[in-house]
């Protein structure tokens, strides 16, 4: 609640009254909208102490009160930047310099700042991000803003600098958590589908493959759901310029109860999660399907849901809504014959092409498991249509989805 | 002609159409209806190349087919020879409406590669602006661009150097200047009817304010996001940050400092001969909106001073308007004053303006045939437009300058000549910001 006290210090700031930092973050963080606004706006001449006391602001959940926050900070950077004040502008720089963190959702915004007081002081800090997938154009922003001989030195230094990976939507990471990253592997390589296999171990859900495989430190939670949260954070999707990321949940172990503990756990990240009301889909970063043991009539009868079922070939002709039932997954050797190696054969190449024309008149996308880990059954699938391509080697997938991309 | 992504609320006539007593839908059913035949450009007048499009017919393509750029097409009609934009929707939507299926492109540097196409029209966000312009000329193209000419100062004279460069016809958007109201303001105030003029006082509605957060998600299928921010600062994916909101962001627009500022500083830049120079001076300030997702203030005071002669030029929003239109500017002379509202393609003025004629031996301004047959008359002709990139530039640079002004927080200094702010190596930082990779307009 605002406070009497609150309230002053924000009439005094837009006064230009004496500054006080501990003030600005509680008005900040808990004034009205109308006095942050005034808060925020005076902020200019708060300075360099302000900057850790405004860092944690950062983390709140209110997105107003995280603008607020970079706003105090660009304006205290603005400020600082005045003629004549240079001994302001190092300290103001070394105390945002102070609070980068590049793990932070915010971190580029936080660099923008800096970038506009930066002096020698901070470009080893700037220069540190160079090497970031996602973080290294910005800082490459930094330093030229900066332009200092020491910031076009490091810059020359660092190139090449890496890139964020191409978003593949067709890319589908198969049994993911094998991967000695899990999730990030992945995600650096641009797939844009994660599948991982739970099971319900007393209570929680642990991945792996097996259930004597499962490692109580090996959580659903902690492998996916934290790390992907961060990650919309930051980009707003799972990757940046990416679509909705598809985690396909393959429920190992009983069906209903496994369902019930893992719709509990999802409820704590609604946020981040398409969601689907009936046939009305709100669609957001992660969007989850649930294979494997799938409670289907538990599911379907859910008014609001943050899962969707993954359907069978058997599933072709079914009236159940994409909404419900987006996805068709199967097994390719139960379907074709044709492993690659040869060209595949008229009878079955109409048979995939026909099939995935009618998933897709449905509304529906298609997936299968088991197929050959070879370009030229990627090829046919892509040209059929295809939506998503599992693979273990997650190089060579994205190798061959960017070389049919440059073609 | 109308901004069709004026907001539902913008229910009144435009000020030129009120005074033809013509109704707004009568107005709009005339501009929707403004396609003219296909515009034939006689054998060799194409400078540079001297090529022709096919039957020697004048052939456009088009960037950016959202909001402005769908008012282009109907001009251009039997003459688009391409189209591009970053969302598939708007493809498909023009597609429709052109009837006739012509190339189409996601990357407007695969549509300027295309030899059969004399010129582009460039109606894309602004900050793609000084980019596509001066890769346009490179190509040997014409082009059209939307106003303000820039997103930033830098761009503008980058966009000026390379239509010279490469002899290009480049006419600025701010169509205000083709409107015969804004003719007969010109000849009014050049033949010193106000004497000398001391004063400008705009005023204007106040800027959106929103932008919902919550809608922070992946991009839809249909629009590329990584195009769509070209050398943009990455930000995550919103709806309310594309298409025309992005006006209210510093990084695309800046506000309606920028966007009718465009057109109400090019009247104050024709009428009072600045097209050549800018301000000393310039200090804004504004007021945010206390939440939402947009930056650009909802309030906004700009004051410009001149030297040589001695002029100020304030922008006020709101302001106090002297008609219940929604922006204008009242001119001060030391002889008298006068009103024009609007500065667009509804520019009107006083009656006694617009009846003037100039005494014999007096000054004669360039009327133009209206702003895009302006632009093609000039293709042909490779005179300068009415609002050529010079003036665009310069003209971008005033509102842009305010804005750095608000984002500082302070006063700036400015030399027309050098193009540069005075004593203040931040604000000089803001005039020419690096890109994203991989766009650069170094080398250009």
């Amino acid at each position: 609640m605002r406070t009497t006290t609150q309230f002053m210090n924000a009439a005094a700031m837009a006064l230009g009254a004496d500054l006080d930092p501990a003030a600005l973050v509680s008005v900040l963080a808990e004034g009205t909208p109308e006095d942050r606004l005034t808060a925020w706006m005076q902020a200019g001449p708060a300075g360099a102490p302000a900057i850790p006391a405004l860092a944690p602001l950062l983390d709140a959940d209110d997105p107003e009160v995280v603008d607020a926050a970079l706003c105090a900070m660009e304006r205290i950077a603005y400020y600082a930047g005045r003629p004549g004040a240079d001994a302001e502008a190092q300290a103001v720089a070394a105390a945002l310099a102070a609070v980068l963190d590049p793990a932070h959702p915010k971190c580029r915004e936080v660099l923008h700042r800096l970038s506009l007081v930066a002096g020698d002081g901070e470009v080893a800090a700037i220069a540190a991000l160079l090497s970031d997938l996602y973080l290294a154009d910005d800082a490459r922003l930094a330093l030229l803003r900066c332009g200092t001989d020491a910031a076009l030195a490091a810059l020359a230094a660092a190139e090449p600098l890496p890139s964020p990976p191409t978003p593949l939507p067709q890319a589908h990471a198969h049994n993911d958590y094998v991967h000695p990253r899990p999730l990030f592997d992945a995600l650096d390589n641009g797939f844009c589908s994660i599948e991982a296999d739970i099971h319900l171990v007393d209570g929680a859900l642990l991945v792996a493959h097996d259930a004597e495989e499962a490692d109580a430190a090996r959580t659903l939670q902690g492998l996916y759901l934290e790390p992907l949260l961060r990650r919309v954070r930051t980009f707003g999707s799972v990757s940046p310029n990416a679509p909705t990321c598809m985690l396909l949940i393959d429920i190992k172990s009983e069906a209903e109860p496994t369902y019930a503990a893992l719709r509990a756990l999802l409820a704590g990240y609604a946020p981040m999660l398409t969601s689907f009301e009936g046939d009305a889909v709100q669609t957001r970063g992660v969007t989850v399907v649930v294979s494997g043991n799938r409670p289907i009539e538990t599911i379907s009868a859910e008014p609001s849901r943050l899962v969707a079922i993954d359907g069978r070939a058997s599933d072709l002709d079914s009236a159940v809504s994409p909404a419900l039932m987006p996805l068709l997954s199967d097994d390719w050797t139960s379907l074709f014959s044709w492993s690659g190696g040869s060209p595949m054969p008229e009878d079955e190449r109409r048979k995939l092409r026909e099939g995935v024309a009618r998933v897709h008149a449905a509304g529906r996308k298609v997936r299968f498991w088991n197929t050959p880990h070879r370009t030229d059954v990627w090829d046919e699938l892509l040209a059929a249509g295809v939506d998503y391509i599992g693979a273990d080697d997650l190089g060579m997938l994205r190798d061959h989805l960017l070389s049919k991309q440059e073609a | 002609m109308s901004d069709p992504n004026k907001p539902a609320g913008d229910k009144k006539p435009t000020a030129a159409a009120a005074s033809r007593g013509m109704s707004r839908r009568d107005f709009l059913a005339r501009a929707s209806a403004g396609a003219i035949a296909p515009m034939i450009l006689p054998s060799g007048v194409l400078g540079l190349h001297g090529r022709l499009g096919a039957n020697d017919r004048l052939v456009t393509g088009h960037i950016g087919v959202g909001g402005m750029g769908r008012a282009h097409l109907r001009f251009f009609a039997e003459n688009v020879g391409a189209v591009c934009d970053v969302d598939d929707n708007h493809i498909a939507q023009v597609i429709e409406g052109l009837g006739r299926e012509v190339p189409t492109y996601k990357d407007y540097r695969r549509l300027l590669e295309r030899d059969d196409l004399d010129a582009v029209v460039i109606a894309a966000p602004d900050h793609w602006h000084g980019l596509m312009t001066v890769h346009a000329c490179q190509a040997g193209k014409d082009v059209y661009v939307e106003k303000p000419a820039s997103r930033t100062i830098g761009e503008g004279r980058a966009m000026v150097e390379a239509a010279r460069r490469y002899n290009r016809v480049v006419q600025v958007g701010s169509q205000g200047r083709s409107s015969a109201h804004a003719h007969a303001a010109c000849t009014f105030m050049r033949n010193g009817e106000l004497g000398q003029v001391r004063e400008v006082v705009c005023w204007h509605v106040n800027n959106y304010v929103g932008g919902d957060w919550s809608k922070t998600s992946p991009p839809p299928p249909n629009l590329d996001w990584d195009m769509w921010l070209g050398p943009a600062r990455w930000v995550p994916y919103n709806p309310d940050r594309v298409h025309f909101n992005f006006r209210w962001f510093m990084d695309f627009g800046g506000g309606f400092v920028r966007d009718r500022g465009a057109h109400v500083l090019s009247l104050v830049f024709w009428n009072l001969n600045l097209d050549h120079t800018g301000p000393v001076y310039v200090e804004a300030t504004g007021r945010p909106s206390p939440t939402g997702l947009w930056d650009t203030p909802e309030t906004m005071e700009a004051t410009w001073r001149f030297r040589d002669p001695e002029l100020t030029v304030r922008w006020e929003q709101p302001g106090t308007p002297v008609t219940d239109y929604d922006f204008g500017a009242t001119y001060i002379g030391d002889r008298g004053s006068t009103v024009i509202e609007g500065a667009d393609g509804g520019t009107i003025v006083e009656d006694h303006v617009l009846n003037y004629q100039p005494p014999a031996g007096g000054v004669e301004v360039k009327k133009s045939p209206g702003h895009q047959e302006d632009f093609v008359e000039c293709i042909r002709t490779r005179e300068k437009p009415i609002m050529d990139i010079e003036a665009g530039h310069r003209v971008a640079t005033a509102c842009t300058m305010a804005n750095i002004s608000y984002l500082l927080g302070r006063p700036l200094e400015w030399d027309p000549v050098a193009e540069r702010f005075l004593n203040d190596p931040q604000a000089n930082a803001m005039i020419n910001p690096p890109m994203r990779r991989p766009w650069t307009l170094e080398g250009a």
